[in-house]
């Protein structure tokens, strides 16, 4: 089969799939209706990272400011910041920045909240669609590399934040795409300068996303600037070559560099420090502001500041295995993904290395990290980073390890993790952890997704708006995951056998 | 000059371009390898255990545990005070550390500062960074990973404040390297002398902290099985007598010591004021819940070495032990590796048979108590860290140092050290500064003589800067015995914790009816209360 029927098969079923979960209503809510209406559990703004962002993109739209005004400044609540009488989401802009053209667009056809949360959908797409590309240039079989990005799309929590408007799929394709990017670059092919443009194009971006992406991009920037460079031992001389190309692609870094310390300097007084005195509002009431930090000092605040060594234990227990939040618990599959690490190291050292690098430096930052948690969340939303690259190693696993027996006992973990990442996404991602749980008498785990699952409860537009009148959500949950594990099955059990029947009637002498 | 031999930089459209030729490369090479890696492991390890010390001792934080406090004090007591002597030594505390202080803690500088016990505690890190090294390198490992090895020892956090205290893990540490190092020199040779130097530094372990009875037993079977798998009983038998009558001599004489000074051999282990008779106390209020359970015995333990070393170390450390014992086929070598997971296995042990007592806000909600003990496996994860590092794979190479130097620059950047937590605000430390000057603005005008529990109060006497001469103490003989029947004949104050009979001066106090007829209350403290007697006239 084509790459490009992959491609497109891709881009259908995400779009498809997405469509069908994401998260919203007609028409073009604003902040008031919204705080009234649509802030409830399994409604389309139920957390403050959705609300905090689109506040804001309400604001440069409506209002032509950074600054959020009255319902506007609720509604971000309790991600709002104070500072000289004015209110700010302590959110980076970046995100509603990014969204604000489908914002604007969306509003004249009477969709603007579904059009702004169609974004994170359209990068978990393009997300699915690099896993593929990366896989196919590592050399691995196509339908193991479209079997991998299914399950990054739909057998991962990430499922849950690409149907509502969170940073973490436009980050994870800041990483997955500069990967790719300096994979083409490395070939030092014709205009290969515009890879480079965008490895940097990228980093800026990330900065503008999300404030810890200066580090989790990282690894990203160090295989550029080892790719830059090319040592050879020439008759018992070294010879090392610099491309300077690494040095004046800089260019649109420094322009959304400049452009983004302005913002921060010209709001918060500072260039460089992050929302430099920036206060944490957690409530107005009557006008005046509650805040647990102390108003009458100048607060500092460094990214690195939010990561602390004595969290750690805590931090890795949580992300990785606790019934809370743990990645291995909500998506199964993710641990077999550690067997292809090894296979890809045996084809790829440099590329295996960074990506490991990748996975490594996620986890280690949001283990030390205050909250593990990600707040109220579903799964462990900030290793969705984490989840596109063990997906790739996934599909260097199944190529590998070219065993039937392997892909079938890789099939249950596929289901368990399918059930539970459709679960989230249909219906809250309102999940607290254990310690705020257990004192209002609520579960910490999925299985208040299942009691909102069997009322019915959901925020998807597609349920809400067309299937409602004849399926129970706890059917339309089955129609989708019944067709997802079909899907899986027949690629992950069919595809390879006919490709392998068509690579062996290539392989055969053409008969005259 | 030939071509080969031209260093060059050509910069071209789109390149830069630099060449070394020959001659360069060899002159680097040459210098890479003349470096002696050693000494400037040592020179940094130099560096850093002096400036922690005044980083640490400006801020006090050298003082904040009670028994850090009683160490010194107890060295004090040899050579000062009411009755000095060499029986000062005690019997709960093992003998070494406060040997080692005697040379300087005759002088109240060496003494106050804490110095007097930081000099043993600060060479034992030194010893413990170059023997890291040495035994990385000498169990075949490359020079980065020795580098990232001892990287693992001197850079972390909690080493490094213990390392300023007058504490026993430091010298314990050091000492436990060295022996390592020496059985591992044995098995990869079987150089006797290599043998013999190991049982001397067993038995530095073993005068030093509890933990070297375990490992003295556990090397004693290591010795032993290696010895007879390779050449069969005799020689094992042979070797193991060697070995074993100079490693084991530090417990000998410990036993002797208390039969000779206390009457009994058993003593140190079942006095009123042994660890495990306060290990009672503490199981009877109910909170030594690791005795008997082994599985929270071991989630204690593990917590505590995962706050101690950083959880990626004791991972990578775990790893690095499997790999070891797997790749070396040699059964000493093996025998080596099992030794250093002694002190592990001791401590689990001893919280299942509730012979120590450890908090840990993991376990136990806020509280810390005796945080440090996870610190002793620290040259397992270190000596294994470097093993494994030292590998061809470039993956581990380059991603397992380059986590731990972020853990490490973590801890680093945030602060974070979680013995001096304990030592802050955990009950490893009571604030005595207050009572401790109160006392000395009291009992610094006279030279009358304090009557004091040491059990209990160590840290109360070395806060208030009094001499040693003026106190009665446990150590007194005959002295304390007749101050506890009649106070007012001898101490003219007393410090005690009224009321509850927590202290033994204050149980004595409690049955003599004449006490509060001839002792008022000067001061009242959150730990202890300090008396001055009224019978006496008012000093002018």
């Amino acid at each position: 089969m084509k790459i490009k029927f992959y491609l497109i098969f891709l881009l259908l079923t995400g779009l498809f799939l997405y469509g069908l979960t994401m998260r919203g209503i007609y028409g073009n809510p604003g902040a008031k209706y919204i705080n009234e209406n649509l802030a409830g559990i399994t409604m389309p703004f139920e957390l403050s990272p959705e609300r905090g962002r689109y506040a804001l993109t309400l604001a440069i739209a409506e209002d032509k400011t950074f600054q959020l005004k009255d319902e506007i400044a609720r509604m971000a609540l309790p991600d709002l910041g104070y500072y000289k009488g004015n209110f700010f989401s302590i959110f980076p802009p970046g995100i509603s920045i990014l969204v604000l053209p489908f914002y604007l667009l969306g509003k004249m056809i009477n969709f603007a909240q579904l059009a702004v949360f169609s974004v994170p959908a359209i990068f978990a797409v393009l997300n699915s669609i690099l896993i593929f590309l990366i896989l196919k240039k590592f050399e691995v079989r196509s339908s193991y590399a479209f079997i991998a990005s299914l399950i990054f799309s739909f057998a991962t929590t990430s499922w849950s934040y690409a149907v509502t408007l969170y940073q973490h799929h436009i980050t994870t394709f800041l990483i997955l795409s500069g990967f790719y990017y300096v994979l083409r670059f490395q070939k030092y092919r014709k205009l290969y300068w515009i890879w480079g443009l965008l490895v940097w194009l990228n980093y800026a971006v990330g900065l503008v996303i999300d404030s810890p992406n200066g580090l989790l991009l990282l690894p990203i920037m160090i295989y550029f600037l080892t790719s830059s460079f090319e040592i050879k031992i020439i008759s018992t001389q070294l010879n090392i070559k610099l491309k300077t190309v690494i040095v004046y692609t800089i260019i649109p870094f420094l322009v959304i560099g400049f452009l983004y310390g302005y913002y921060n300097y010209s709001y918060f007084g500072d260039w460089f420090k992050i929302r430099k005195n920036l206060i944490k509002v957690t409530d107005i009431k009557d006008g005046n502001i509650i805040s647990n930090e102390d108003t009458s000092v100048t607060p500092q605040k460094y990214v690195l500041g939010l990561f602390d060594a004595k969290n750690i234990p805590n931090g890795l227990y949580t992300l990785l295995v606790s019934n809370e939040r743990g990645l291995f618990y909500y998506s199964p599959i993710m641990a077999l993904a550690l067997l292809g690490v090894i296979s890809a190291y045996k084809k790829r050292v440099r590329e295996t290395i960074i990506l490991v690098s990748l996975i490594s430096l996620n986890i280690f930052l949001y283990s030390a990290f205050g909250d593990p948690w990600g707040g109220w969340a579903f799964g462990p939303r900030y290793l969705i980073p984490s989840m596109a690259i063990l997906s790739i190693f996934l599909g260097f696993a199944y190529h590998s390890i070219r065993s039937f027996w392997f892909r079938l006992i890789s099939f249950p973990f596929i289901i368990y993790s399918v059930a539970v990442a459709l679960l989230g996404a249909l219906t809250t991602s309102q999940i607290p952890p254990r310690v705020e749980a257990i004192p209002l008498g609520i579960d910490y785990t999925y299985i208040r997704n299942l009691k909102f699952l069997e009322s019915g409860q959901t925020g998807s537009f597609a349920y809400n708006y067309f299937f409602k009148n004849y399926l129970s959500l706890a059917q339309y949950w089955l129609v989708i995951f019944i067709s997802i594990v079909i899907l899986m099955s027949i690629f992950l059990f069919v595809a390879p056998y006919l490709e392998r029947r068509k690579l062996y009637e290539w392989s055969k002498p053409k008969s005259t | 000059m030939n071509g080969v031999n031209q260093n060059q930089l050509k910069v071209s459209p789109g390149a830069v371009e630099i060449t070394i030729g020959r001659i360069t490369l060899e002159k680097i090479s040459t210098w890479f390898a003349s470096l002696n890696v050693m000494a400037i492991v040592a020179f940094f390890a130099s560096v850093l255990s002096g400036f922690f010390w005044i980083y640490f001792s400006s801020r006090g934080y050298n003082l904040t545990y009670n028994d850090a406090m009683s160490h010194l004090d107890i060295a004090r007591r040899v050579v000062e005070g009411v009755k000095p002597g060499l029986a000062q030594l005690g019997s709960v505390w093992l003998p070494l550390p406060h040997i080692l202080m005697l040379p300087t803690i005759w002088n109240d500088f060496f003494w106050h500062s804490g110095l007097s016990g930081g000099i043993p505690s600060m060479i034992s890190y030194v010893l413990a960074c170059i023997f890291t090294y040495k035994s990385i390198r000498l169990l075949g490992g490359t020079e980065f990973g020795a580098l990232i090895g001892t990287a693992v020892v001197a850079l972390n956090t909690n080493f490094l404040y213990l390392q300023t205290t007058a504490l026993t893990e430091p010298l314990f540490l050091g000492t436990f390297i060295l022996a390592t190092y020496y059985l591992i020199r044995w098995a990869k040779t079987q150089d006797i002398l290599s043998l013999v130097i190991a049982a001397f530094f067993i038995l530095l372990t073993g005068l030093t902290r509890y933990d070297g009875w375990f490992l003295l037993v556990f090397a004693l079977f290591a010795v032993f099985l290696s010895t007879y798998f390779k050449n069969g009983w005799k020689k094992a038998e042979g070797t193991t007598v060697l070995f074993g009558t100079l490693a084991s001599l530090g417990v000998i004489v410990w036993f002797v010591w208390n039969l000779v000074i206390f009457g009994n051999p058993l003593y140190f282990a079942t006095s009123e004021f042994s660890a495990g008779a306060q290990q009672e106390r503490m199981y009877a209020a109910g909170v030594l819940l690791t005795k008997g359970d082994i599985l929270f015995s071991l989630k204690t333990y593990f917590f505590s070495m995962i706050d101690n070393i950083g959880v990626y170390i004791f991972f990578f450390g775990l790893i690095g032990w499997v790999y070891f014992m797997v790749k070396n086929k040699n059964i000493y070598l093996r025998a080596a590796g099992a030794v250093l997971l002694a002190p592990m296995v001791f401590n689990i042990l001893s919280l299942y048979l509730g012979q120590s007592a450890l908090f840990l806000p993991e376990t136990m909600g806020n509280s810390w108590f005796n945080v440090r003990y996870g610190i002793v496996v620290l040259p397992w994860a270190a000596i294994c860290i470097g093993f494994l590092v030292s590998t061809r794979n470039l993956l581990v190479k380059i991603l397992i140092p380059a986590i731990i130097l972020l853990e490490i620059g973590l801890s680093f950047s945030s602060h974070y050290s979680i013995t001096i937590v304990d030592g802050l605000v955990g009950a490893s430390q009571k604030n005595v500064t207050l009572i401790g000057s109160e006392i000395n603005q009291y009992a610094g005008k006279d030279n009358g003589l304090i009557l004091a529990s040491v059990a209990s109060h160590d840290a109360i006497l070395f806060s208030s800067g009094l001499p040693m001469r003026r106190f009665i103490h446990e150590g007194t003989g005959k002295l304390w015995m007749d101050s506890l029947q009649n106070p007012d004949q001898y101490a003219q104050y007393i410090i005690m914790r009224s009321g509850d009979g927590s202290d033994s001066v204050s149980r004595a106090m409690m049955k003599l009816e004449s006490f509060p007829i001839k002792y008022r209350m000067v001061y009242k403290g959150d730990f202890a209360d300090f008396y001055e007697r009224i019978s006496f006239p008012p000093q002018q």
